[in-house]
């Protein structure tokens, strides 16, 4: 009776670096398949049964090998997570709870409807600059987790991203600036996710559409002249109402969009050790 | 052959093996090493990723089915796969007769 050992200890090798990937169980059926089929014909061809499971193994290639291979994208790049993209997960979080800080302390650091402060402005323009700094690390580990992070468009998300941490933290009142190109960086994300035809949950999807929708909302009620003009002249309620729906949206994204990436298992991970 | 000069040419040979009928991973590495006269040598489990890709791609489409008391998977092509099989066919053709009249010094299209 043939001895499949090497294929059966091959294959848990295979599962165990191949343990991020949801379809890992498929994937190890197909290549124990591929491995008994090729070695049942060298059996058959004369080859004794130890040796028949080495030269298949040999021909399939290191278990290190072919894993890898599953994550590599046409660009060269690795589609996998990594302890980096669990980090962007949880800089996600925190980036969804600063946002949503930064929308509650924009009432009294943007306008006087319930009395301005200098306090109350710098503590929401530092609010406002880590959630976009914890947006860039979300950006940059959604594009790392797409394989994308070291193109030319993953890089300019990057830095699209780094201007609007800069743009929030020197003018938070001219929040759009800031937001647009917010915009860029995450559609860029959400757009290389979504490419790599990843699991990305559905709230995800909105962080491109959150300053866009808010600017919208600040120009529809500024046209509507609501609320009281500041001594600027502009309508605080538009731009509050606009800059708080922009916040709330891109919590609710981030929110979504990290839950995802830090539960993911990382594959940079030490291999665990095969068991007794 | 090493697998770096299969590199680009694999998602056309996996296509035009599998125009000829549906196959498992391991029926389509061995119709690769019986049609090239064992030219092209590359670790199998490299040609795994390639299919998935090819499936997430909708070039191909698998089931799954029970062999040998195993769960096997077999892929088949589809209509977009056809169709990106004969494109693809058509511009290695091209290129391909391009590269000969060179090497032959024969102007190209005139080489038969």
């Amino acid at each position: 009776m043939a001895n499949f050992d090497l294929i059966d200890a091959y294959a848990a090798r295979l599962g165990r670096l191949l343990r991020w990937r949801p379809d890992a169980a498929d994937l190890v059926a197909e290549t124990t398949d591929h491995l008994r089929s090729a070695a049942g014909q060298l059996i058959r061809d004369g080859a004794d049964p130890l040796q028949a499971q080495q030269i298949t193994l040999e021909r399939f290639g290191d278990a290190a090998l072919v894993a890898r291979s599953f994550a590599v994208t046409a660009a060269g790049g690795l589609r996998m997570p990594t302890r980096f993209t669990r980090a962007a997960g949880h800089a996600a979080l925190a980036a969804a709870a600063a946002w949503l800080a930064a929308g509650v302390l924009a009432v009294f650091g943007h306008t006087e409807l319930l009395g301005w402060s200098a306090a109350g402005y710098y503590a929401w323009s530092a609010v406002a600059a880590l959630a976009a700094a914890a947006t860039l690390v979300t950006v940059a580990g959604s594009l790392a987790r797409a394989g994308a992070g070291r193109g030319t468009g993953g890089r300019g998300a990057v830095a699209a991203a780094g201007l609007a941490v800069a743009a929030l933290a020197a003018f938070p009142w001219f929040w759009p600036l800031g937001g647009a190109l917010l915009t860029a960086a995450t559609a860029a994300a959400i757009g290389q996710l979504r490419a790599a035809r990843l699991p990305v949950p559905w709230p995800a999807w909105l962080a491109p559409a959150a300053f866009p929708a808010g600017f919208a909302c600040y120009a529809a009620l500024g046209y509507l002249r609501a609320g009281p003009a500041d001594s600027y002249g502009d309508y605080q309620v538009a731009s509050l109402a606009g800059f708080a729906l922009s916040a709330a949206l891109l919590a609710l994204s981030l929110a979504g969009l990290g839950g995802w990436l830090r539960h993911e298992t990382p594959a940079d991970l030490p291999e665990p050790a095969a068991a007794a | 052959m090493k697998g770096d000069a299969l590199k680009g040419h694999l998602d056309l040979l996996i296509l035009a093996i599998l125009a000829s009928g549906p196959r498992h991973g391991y029926g389509v590495i061995d119709q690769l090493r019986a049609r090239s006269g064992d030219a092209f040598d590359l670790p199998e489990g490299t040609v795994y990723p390639v299919l998935h890709r090819l499936q997430a791609a909708g070039l191909l489409d698998s089931s799954w089915n029970e062999a040998d008391g195993r769960r096997r998977r077999t892929y088949q092509i589809t209509r977009q796969g056809r169709a990106a099989l004969a494109e693809r066919r058509a511009a290695w053709d091209a290129f391909s007769h391009a590269v000969t009249s060179v090497l032959r010094g024969v102007p190209w299209p005139t080489l038969t």
